[in-house]
């Protein structure tokens, strides 16, 4: 009995010294693992480890060449031509070529195969048309020049586009076994090796991949957990070299105690107050909004309540976006007294007081963190205002339902996360012909700047986008509260992890050090 | 006597698990398809397209009384469909693969449960009012009153995080990763099944075939296993039925909290996502467990009270 | 002609004898030997205080359960801030809130377990005694009910109708009963065949008399303890409903959901775990405690 335990021992030992491999939380089970019906976060990220696109991002979260060696540009950014790589094969050892990537986009944009996140690749010519199946797939602006050419045509010129070409929705597919994602050839540094729903999956290197020789890892093993507790517990267990996040609350406690190994940045995400327009009490009532957002001490939000390093947030997009410059609405430089003055001025103004006070319903889905910003709002609106209110908190398939009809909504925890960096991932929320507008914003002068934006570049374009948030934020229609950051318990031992602001941490360019081990 | 009053009685229950099962499907289908939120509701909201897809691939745009009846056609193929919310899964896979996690799980803590509850119920009654009746029924009062979301977490912290001697969680179908989990789960079950084995033995002890049997001058021992045992098993052998069936479709919160890929969290998780055809599939899963093990408890219970007649007529 | 120990719960009180002694009652009896249990005397006695506190309590704090202290958030339990307790990590006073939420815990356990007690008993008894099948057909209904999951029962329920406290009372005692009804249903089978109740049946008296006067008073010892050991079982599931948020709703909370939460801060701000689990603790052993008590006490084969 000791002997074989002792032989077992061996042999594990044996394999870690020859195998390297990192385990990393993954936060809730991956939606899917085809391209196509892939939404969520965490599906996204083991994508990009075993996938690669025409473009692909670097350890600093950099947008650099995947697939392609090098493109071009012409007719004012709406024709790109790419240049594919010689040495990009798929995991049985087949080329990957231009006709991968126009089969893979024709099956995203065809009506019967319909990619959960095709909005993305709606800037292509004809993308619209084929996904209502207007036009035949081959109508699509994307056309395969033999096998190491690729031509993308887009109906205007679309700055943050490259970015798109780093997302799953847009990777290449094989011709075979298109429908089985789990066990279809891909291109990418890494393969599936073991999927055990609810419990682990395990990559293992894809011997074919064109970089493959400056792959650190021999393999890969994500855990989906739950809960950020629990991912906590077992990383400090020594489970898990990399969490996904951290808990709530939790931000003071590991500063203090395993600093070292706490990796906090800034993200592109945003995080408000959303504000139901279509009804009572905030329908055409510009003072009671502003009054609101003023009353709110966002810097005891940020630092007490959150307490991660979260920027308080005085604008709508976050900062870091290349070339543009932050708009913080009026108020932001006074003191926190003088601002709750003048949030009484605007309430008194909007026709509130004693005699007719104010009691809103502030809704979010189930979470300690949103439970907690609630709180922290709703004491904040009863002590400088007078406003009462009462916290729904909703699961979140019913959540996203209620704020989408919008028919209970007033006040509801909304925010964003930017598919690719540009102020335009968040300031096209706005639109009033937006679908995920759950303000239910209508201004269309607002539109209109931001169509003209659209057709501008450079140095002008931003200005007109930051007009844009300059009048969104005169409106109101959303309290931005604070900025996000990511969170991430990282073992001393493992290399190549960068905070960056995307929070995108490609496993190729991770390694462990086995000395530190 | 015995013997063909017994087969009777299972062909009798048996013949109604058809209808209790179809009735069940009925309820648990309409009940589900009546809550507010869709199976696609998501932050980022289709596209009209996408959504008009999706309602068709998935039936979901034919009237309810049509995918109602197509349902039924599938179950009794034993097709539970494709899981929504894990679109690379059908419900049948993700069933197979959970049961015996949670099967594994939930029969270790149940056996443990009884075994340990039984023997302190047991003690605690032969020494009624004793030192060791109330400290053993403390301790089993503990069990009960600190919820399972406290004493996990804690566990983990001292025996994983702290000494790391267990794992803190996460399954691999090894010793060490169950000991926490089992343990855990078997906690408050325990504590019940004491109190009431001490409960029950209590009564019978005073009983008055007990005290017969004692005036006979049978030796202690004796009248406690062989005749006071059986009729004080019977409120905890009523109650293993429905405890059982809880275990096994496992504890939402264990599982969550050390990461168990097993079927109660499909339950939970199911719902919260309307996963209808997993939920449903859990359901009729867990619906015909149900049913089997109350036939299972149904048969024990009435070997143990020999008052009860197989051919109950009135 | 029946005894005294043959026909329990009838609390006639006994005509003094030839010799002018007083008898004694069942009911009496039980009264006696309840008072001589020290435990549950004791446990009535702390349950007294705590319901005092919880009622009362708040009112004489300073602190408002809803008042969040920015200068003192998830501060440890000091004399100085006037904190006793400590704070949570919005600043609020984690004493008043315990005491607060203990107003709902208890409404909780004893509404939802009424309800489970009434539904329960009833169903069980009725089932057991008629047998045949109505016992099948009943508990048919009970095992269909009790495969649905009543997660998503309560979740259902919580969305259509509201976060109606009460409501939260009804669905989980009206899920509670199922237990309850295979217990009593069992012990009924078991009861029903006794001779007493053989004697009642040759006397005249009707099945609901029967099941009145003879099944239920005689369940009285089973379903006391059932029901001290229902109690915890009911605050607790209202902890789980707000451990997956579908309990009460803020700024409302119960001791369920003030652990839930406390949990997960355990290392970093132990106090908000402690100070409500410990009043959970104790109010949950002395339920038990006197429940063991009033079992004891209404045993009717332990004549002495």
């Amino acid at each position: 009995m000791k002997a074989r335990f002792l032989l077992l021992l061996c042999l594990l030992l044996c394999q870690q010294t020859l195998a390297a491999t990192l385990r990393r939380g993954l936060g809730p089970e991956p939606d899917s693992f085809d391209i196509h019906q892939a939404q969520g976060l965490p599906a996204i990220q083991v994508l990009r480890d075993i996938r690669e696109g025409l473009l692909t991002y670097d350890a600093g979260g950099h947008v650099v060449p995947g697939v392609a060696a090098r493109w071009q540009v012409h007719d004012d950014g709406r024709t790109y031509l790419f240049e594919l790589r010689h040495d990009a094969r798929w995991s049985n050892g087949d080329p990957v070529v231009a006709g991968d990537f126009v089969r893979a986009w024709r099956r995203a944009l065809s009506p019967g195969t319909l990619a959960r996140t095709a909005s993305l690749l709606l800037p292509v010519v004809n993308a619209g048309e084929a996904m209502k199946g207007k036009v035949d797939a081959g109508a699509l602006g994307i056309r395969a020049l033999g096998d190491d050419r690729l031509e993308i045509k887009l109906t205007s010129a679309t700055p943050w586009f490259p970015e798109i070409l780093a997302h799953p929705v847009s990777f290449p597919l094989h011709p075979g076994a298109a429908d089985r994602p789990l066990e279809a050839p891909v291109n990418g540094p890494f393969m599936f090796d073991e999927i055990s729903p609810h419990a682990m999956i395990r990559l293992k290197k894809n011997p074919y991949y064109h970089s493959a020789a400056s792959v650190g890892l021999d393999a890969v093993e994500y855990f989906p957990v739950e809960d950020p507790n629990s991912e906590l517990s077992r990383y400090r267990a020594g489970a898990l070299a990399i969490t996904e996040t951290i808990p709530a609350g939790r931000h003071e406690w590991l500063s203090t105690y395993m600093g070292d190994e706490l990796r906090v940045s800034p993200y592109v995400g945003s995080f408000w107050l959303g504000l139901n327009l279509k009804r009572p009490p905030f329908k055409g009532d510009v003072n009671l909004r502003r009054a609101l957002s003023l009353a709110i001490d966002r810097r005891i939000i940020a630092r007490l309540v959150l307490g991660a390093g979260e920027l308080p947030a005085w604008s709508i997009v976050p900062p870091g976006m290349a070339g543009y410059r932050p708009q913080p609405f009026p108020g932001s430089e006074m003191e926190q007294q003088a601002r709750e003055a003048e949030a009484r001025k605007y309430y008194a103004l909007s026709g509130h007081g004693e005699d007719k006070p104010l009691h809103v319903e502030i809704r979010y889905n189930t979470s300690s963190q949103h439970r907690k910003i609630a709180l922290a709002v709703s004491s904040m609106w009863r002590q400088v205002l007078g406003v009462t209110s009462s916290l729904v908190n909703e699961e979140w398939k019913v959540f996203v339902n209620n704020r989408h009809q919008g028919a209970v909504t007033q006040v509801f925890r909304g925010g964003w996360i930017a598919d690719y960096a540009d102020p335009t991932s968040f300031l096209d929320l706005f639109r009033s012909d937006n679908e995920l507008n759950t303000t239910f914003y209508d201004n269309r002068t607002y539109d209109r700047l931001l169509d003209q934006a659209a057709l501008l570049g450079g140095e002008l374009r931003m200005q007109r986008l930051e007009k844009a948030e300059r009048l969104l934020l005169a409106d109101m229609p959303v309290i931005p509260l604070f900025f996000y950051v990511s969170r991430h318990m990282v073992k001393p031992w493992v290399t190549g992890f960068e905070p960056n602001i995307r929070d995108i941490h490609l496993s190729r360019y991770l390694g462990v050090n086995k000395t530190k081990q | 006597m015995h013997g063909s009053g017994l087969l009777r009685f299972s062909l009798q229950r048996l013949l109604w698990v058809l209808p209790t099962l179809w009735m069940l499907i009925t309820i648990a289908f309409f009940l589900m398809r009546v809550a507010p939120g869709g199976p696609f509701d998501a932050e980022k909201t289709l596209l009209p397209e996408i959504q008009a897809n999706l309602n068709s691939k998935y039936h979901l745009d034919e009237s309810l009384p049509r995918q109602y009846v197509r349902y039924l056609g599938q179950v009794a193929r034993l097709d539970f469909g494709p899981s929504f919310q894990y679109k690379d899964w059908t419900v049948n896979q993700l069933i197979a693969q959970a049961f015996p996690v949670s099967l594994t799980v939930g029969s270790l803590a149940m056996a443990l449960a009884f075994l340990a509850g039984t023997m302190l119920g047991i003690a605690a009654a032969l020494r009624q009012n004793s030192v060791l009746d109330y400290s053993l029924m403390g301790v089993a009062m503990l069990g009960i009153s600190i919820p399972n979301f406290v004493i996990a977490p804690l566990l983990i912290l001292l025996l994983a995080v702290y000494a790391g001697w267990l794992p803190a969680g996460g399954w691999d179908w090894g010793f060490a990763a169950m000991v926490l989990p089992v343990v855990t789960l078997a906690l408050p079950v325990t504590a019940y099944i004491a109190r009431l084995t001490r409960a029950s033995m209590i009564e019978v002890l005073h009983s008055h075939f007990i005290r017969t049997a004692r005036a006979k001058g049978l030796p202690e021992r004796k009248v406690i296993f062989t005749h006071a045992l059986k009729p004080a098993l019977l409120p905890v052998v009523s109650f293993m039925g429905p405890a059982t069936a809880g275990l096994i479709s496992g504890s939402v919160v264990i599982e969550r909290v050390f990461s168990i890929p097993g079927l109660g969290s499909y339950f939970v998780q199911g719902a919260l996502n309307r996963d209808y055809t997993l939920v449903m599939g859990v359901v009729i899963f867990y619906g015909t467990l149900i049913i089997l093990l109350n036939f299972l408890v149904d048969l024990v219970h009435a070997w143990l009270n020999p008052k009860i007649r197989y051919d109950d007529q009135r | 002609m029946t005894t005294n120990a043959d026909r329990p719960g009838t609390g006639a009180a006994a005509v003094p004898g030839a010799d002018g002694v007083r008898g004694r009652s069942p009911r009496q009896d039980a009264w006696r030997r309840l008072r001589r249990n020290r435990a549950a005397v004791v446990s009535a006695g702390v349950m007294g205080v705590i319901v005092l506190l919880v009622l009362f309590g708040p009112m004489l704090i300073a602190w408002d359960p809803d008042y969040t202290d920015w200068a003192h958030t998830a501060a440890p339990p000091s004399l100085a801030s006037g904190h006793w307790l400590g704070t949570d990590a919005v600043g609020r006073d984690i004493l008043v809130r315990t005491l607060e939420g203990g107003r709902i815990s208890l409404l909780v356990g004893l509404v939802a377990t009424l309800v489970s007690l009434l539904i329960g008993v009833g169903y069980g008894a009725v089932a057991g005694y008629f047998g045949g099948l109505t016992d099948r057909l009943m508990m048919r209904a009970v095992d269909i009910i009790y495969a649905l999951p009543f997660m998503f029962f309560v979740i259902l329920l919580m969305v259509v109708f509201g976060r109606n406290i009460l409501l939260i009372f009804a669905a989980i005692g009206a899920v509670n009963w199922l237990d309850m009804s295979r217990i009593v249903r069992g012990q009924t089978l078991g009861l029903k065949n006794a001779e007493f109740i053989e004697a009642a049946r040759a006397c005249g008296v009707g099945p609901w008399g029967i099941i009145r006067r003879h099944i239920v008073p005689n369940l009285l010892g089973v379903v006391v303890v059932y029901m001290t050991l229902t109690i915890p079982q009911v605050i607790l599931i209202e902890s789980f409903l707000s451990f997956l948020g579908l309990g009460v709703q803020e700024p409302m909370s119960s001791w369920g959901a003030l652990v839930s939460d406390g949990a997960q801060d355990m290392e970093t701000t132990p106090w908000t775990l402690i100070v409500p689990a410990v009043m959970l603790t104790v109010t949950l052993y002395c339920f038990n405690y006197l429940g063991d008590g009033l079992r004891d006490a209404l045993d009717p084969k332990d004549r002495a």
